[in-house]
């Protein structure tokens, strides 16, 4: 992936990776509720740390993703008690939540390997063609 | 967080938030965003970043702010429906406080029956081998001691029809009923072992006593001002002690001091407008009788604007 293509500059390549992490957005915020109960800044956080800086999801994407979640019943959101600093708007996976969550990895890991196979059939005809 | 930079997000938030229309759920997308926007901000600030720069530069990395508003403002429109509302003010099951509030009351019911058993079968004098005559004192003290702990806990806890009260008084309510029933419990226990009856009234008596008078005072002691409602009213129409706050309604009828003193300042002017008009009247001509008429209205009005709608003196 990190390979330089003539023609193709790292912005572009950059631009496909963010393009596909922003593609899992839902699922991608689902597995950080799994392990617990989050706020915005956290589930921020801990996709930015996951990435490693290179790629991001823009916080605006994830407001409307939490939305949408909150709407489906996928997620439920509850205040925070904190008393300075103002009330911290927690979000927390439902049953509903957590079986697309597991519907959602399933069908990932069957298009990943389609794709690994198209791919590898590919570079095979290359290398051979 | 320092205060230029809480200052600029507000700010920040306020324009972006300018066109949006004021609903709740806007207000709580707006909550929300300030929260995350303080934990970004304080972040940057750590890592040396100037306050201002630091809300400026958090508020930037949220995104397409503009277009992701308006898909908010559009979604958001139809928030009013019932189901949004008790979305809204529903309050979460803590399964903590059930497991709690289930099982000391249990505990406190069983105490309180073996405590009762056991003073019934021991003997006047113990022997040898018997159970402990402190051990149904100490049940009772059990009984006593859920009862009040379930108390204070439950005060402490918002539910759907109750705003929690603050821990202190809590505490005083658990502990003063708590002190209640350890009395009542005593004086049941009067006939048994190992106190003789006299002082098991006398500390019954105590209980009991010191019991009410928490009770009393701490009810009579009770207000409104811990209650979010009250408090954002106080908000809204005062800054806090020592600056200026602001009232409803008419003055006369919050202050009937004001309203008498305001019946006789009209009182007076008017004697003193009639007899001065009557006098002019008299030794100068009928047609400047009027004159003092005059004069007593405008005074009049200027004397409402000054006492009705005036700061009260005391609270500038």
């Amino acid at each position: 992936m990190c390979d330089t293509v003539p023609g193709v500059s790292e912005t572009t390549s950059d631009t496909f990776a963010s393009d596909l992490l922003r593609g899992h957005t839902d699922t991608i915020v689902l597995a950080t509720l799994r392990r617990g109960d989050r706020y915005g800044f956290e589930i921020y956080k801990t996709i930015r740390e996951a990435a490693g800086g290179d790629h991001e999801i823009k916080e605006a994407t994830l407001y409307a993703t939490y939305r949408r979640l909150e709407k489906d019943g996928l997620v439920e959101a509850y205040w925070g008690d904190e008393t300075q600093g103002g009330r911290r708007k927690y979000y927390r996976i439902t049953d509903a939540g957590r079986a697309v969550f597991r519907r959602n990895v399933g069908a990932w890991r069957t298009t990943r390997d389609i794709i690994d196979t198209l791919l590898d059939t590919q570079d095979r005809t290359t290398e051979h063609g | 967080m320092t205060m230029t930079a809480n200052l600029t997000i507000h700010r920040l938030l306020d324009e972006a938030f300018a066109g949006a229309p004021s609903t709740h759920a806007m207000q709580d997308l707006k909550e929300e965003l300030r929260a995350n926007l303080v934990a970004r901000v304080e972040e940057l600030e750590n890592a040396g970043v100037g306050a201002a720069e630091a809300a400026r530069r958090a508020f930037a990395e949220v995104g397409d702010f503009q277009s992701f508003l308006d898909e908010a403002v559009g979604d958001l429109a139809g928030e009013a429906s019932p189901a949004d509302e008790w979305a809204r003010h529903r309050v979460r099951y803590r399964p903590a406080f059930v497991i709690r509030a289930t099982v000391f009351p249990i505990v406190g019911a069983l105490a309180l029956v073996a405590s009762m058993a056991l003073a019934a079968v021991a003997p006047e004098v113990p022997g040898r081998g018997d159970v402990s005559p402190l051990l149904h004192v100490l049940l009772m003290g059990v009984f006593a001691f859920c009862i009040g702990f379930v108390t204070a806990d439950s005060l402490q806890q918002e539910t759907a029809s109750n705003y929690p009260m603050s821990r202190g008084r809590a505490n005083g309510m658990g502990i003063g009923l708590g002190v209640l029933l350890a009395g009542v419990g005593a004086i049941a226990l009067c006939w048994a072992a190992p106190f003789p009856l006299w002082l098991w009234l006398v500390l019954g008596g105590v209980g009991v006593v010191v019991g009410i008078a928490i009770l009393a005072g701490l009810g009579a002691g009770m207000t409104n001002r811990r209650k979010p409602w009250a408090r954002e009213l106080e908000q809204t129409w005062g800054a806090g002690d020592g600056t200026a706050k602001r009232h409803t309604g008419n003055r006369f009828e919050r202050d009937p001091a004001a309203a008498a003193r305001f019946g006789i300042y009209t009182a007076v002017l008017w004697i003193l407008a009639v007899t001065v008009g009557v006098l002019l009247g008299i030794f100068v001509g009928w047609w400047w009788s009027a004159l003092p008429v005059v004069g007593a209205i405008a005074t009049m009005l200027l004397l409402v604007t000054q006492m009705l709608f005036k700061p009260e003196r005391g609270e500038r």
